[in-house]
């Protein structure tokens, strides 16, 4: 008897047929085979997370998707100015902010040997709040696969991200993968001045860098 | 006036596909909080969704399996995200309290000890889940947790219903393979929890 089909018949709502012939030999099949019992061991995981408790989306939550998404680019568009979609916030979680940082795609400029520090755009505002971890999250969409990215973040002011004390860089190597990756940096505000959040993304001699201003509330 | 025409595409094509999303936005809501440890992940997920699917309009408009479709660009960027936040140090830096908001949104009223052991155990399947490869797992959350037939998952990726069978039941094997070295190799996680 194959794994599959053993599996299939063990699994298969009986009702209150007799356990036949069939039955007690797709039984015994599994009981001595280690992939049936792993493939049952999958299924019963699988089974526990469907059978939690069935979520409502909150009621904002559809309003505040749509406008990020439909306003951040366009359908079709697989080609995206420096920097778009900067500065939503605030209503999807306690605190959200989705910042789309793109690299990788044709025409990208390369890092200018000159100054050190690219020109940056506008600087968006991110409400924080004392001794309060809310997440800032960073969009960063390739273009392609890009493996051995560096991932910086430079932080200024009274501001941490949790779990990093006082660093004020932190910086890491990653892979992206082609598309849209999210990184997510869970910020606290340690005074009332609050800070500045540099994040910036190298790449073979392309380089992003954005930066968010965090403000405290009240 | 060029600018003009675009702003109204733009307002059109966002129209459609609000009218598009609120169709299956609910159960799109439903299988991120399944997959996610808290509220704000599964809303993250969501945004993330909804970019890309604003992006890929003009092609979901044409599919037939337009729910499927989206779970599975959900799925899949749930599988990719989790590894992506599995190298990031920063992933370190998670609170506890992500997990608890998991079952505490469920609203099942299990003992302490038993809601300690499903937490530890979601929360284990759910690491599993990205060492699988990104599409064979989505395949198998769409047919497992999802409920897709053999047949609706053969019209959305075109391939015979054999090869899905097999796909499947080898992804389970996998799946249930590397629960049982998690639970060999972390013997500390059943001690955590078990308070019996």
């Amino acid at each position: 008897m194959k794994c599959e089909d053993a599996i299939g018949r063990i699994q298969a709502p009986s009702g209150d047929a007799p356990k036949d012939l069939e039955w007690r030999n797709a039984k015994e099949h599994v009981a001595a085979c280690d992939e049936c019992r792993d493939a049952l061991r999958g299924a019963a995981a699988m089974r526990m997370i469907r059978d939690q408790q069935p979520a409502t989306p909150p009621q904002t939550l559809f309003e505040t998707a749509m406008r990020v998404a439909t306003e951040s680019t366009a359908p079709g568009k697989t080609q995206h100015g420096f920097w778009y979609g900067a500065g939503f916030g605030g209503a999807v979680a306690a605190a959200l902010l989705i910042v789309v940082m793109t690299l990788g795609f044709p025409g990208s400029p390369r890092i200018d040997p000159a100054p050190a520090t690219p020109e940056l755009p506008a600087t968006p505002e991110f409400v924080i709040a004392l001794h309060e971890a809310r997440d800032v999250n960073v969009a960063i969409e390739a273009g392609h696969d890009l493996n051995g990215a560096t991932v910086s973040v430079f932080l200024s002011g009274g501001v941490q991200v949790v779990g990093f004390g006082d660093s004020r860089e932190i910086s890491w190597n990653t892979d992206l993968a082609r598309g849209i990756n999210q990184l997510t940096l869970p910020v606290i505000a340690t005074d009332m001045n609050g800070g500045t959040l540099v994040v910036e993304l190298d790449h073979e001699g392309m380089r992003r860098i954005f930066r968010i201003d965090l403000k405290l509330s009240g | 006036m060029r600018r003009i025409l675009a702003l109204k595409n733009r307002k059109t094509a966002s129209g459609r596909f609000e009218r598009l999303m609120q169709a299956h936005f609910e159960a799109l809501y439903g299988a991120a909080r399944r997959v996610t440890a808290s509220v704000s992940d599964a809303e993250d997920l969501m945004q993330e969704v909804c970019l890309k699917a604003y992006l890929k309009l003009d092609e979901l408009e044409r599919i037939e399996h337009q729910r499927a479709w989206l779970l599975r660009m959900l799925y899949n960027l749930f599988i990719d995200g989790q590894r992506r936040n599995q190298r990031s140090p920063l992933a370190l830096s998670q609170t506890p309290a992500d997990v608890e908001l998991l079952d505490a949104a469920a609203g099942r009223h299990w003992q302490p000890d038993e809601q300690v052991d499903r937490m530890m155990q979601l929360d284990v399947i759910l690491r599993a889940m990205k060492l699988l490869d990104t599409e064979q797992c989505t395949l198998l959350a769409l047919h497992d947790i999802e409920g897709y037939k053999l047949a609706e998952l053969k019209s959305l990726t075109g391939l015979p219903i054999g090869t899905l069978k097999s796909q499947l039941h080898r992804t389970r094997v996998k799946l249930g393979r590397l629960l049982r070295r998690d639970a060999r190799s972390k013997p500390q996680l059943s001690i955590v929890g078990g308070q019996k």
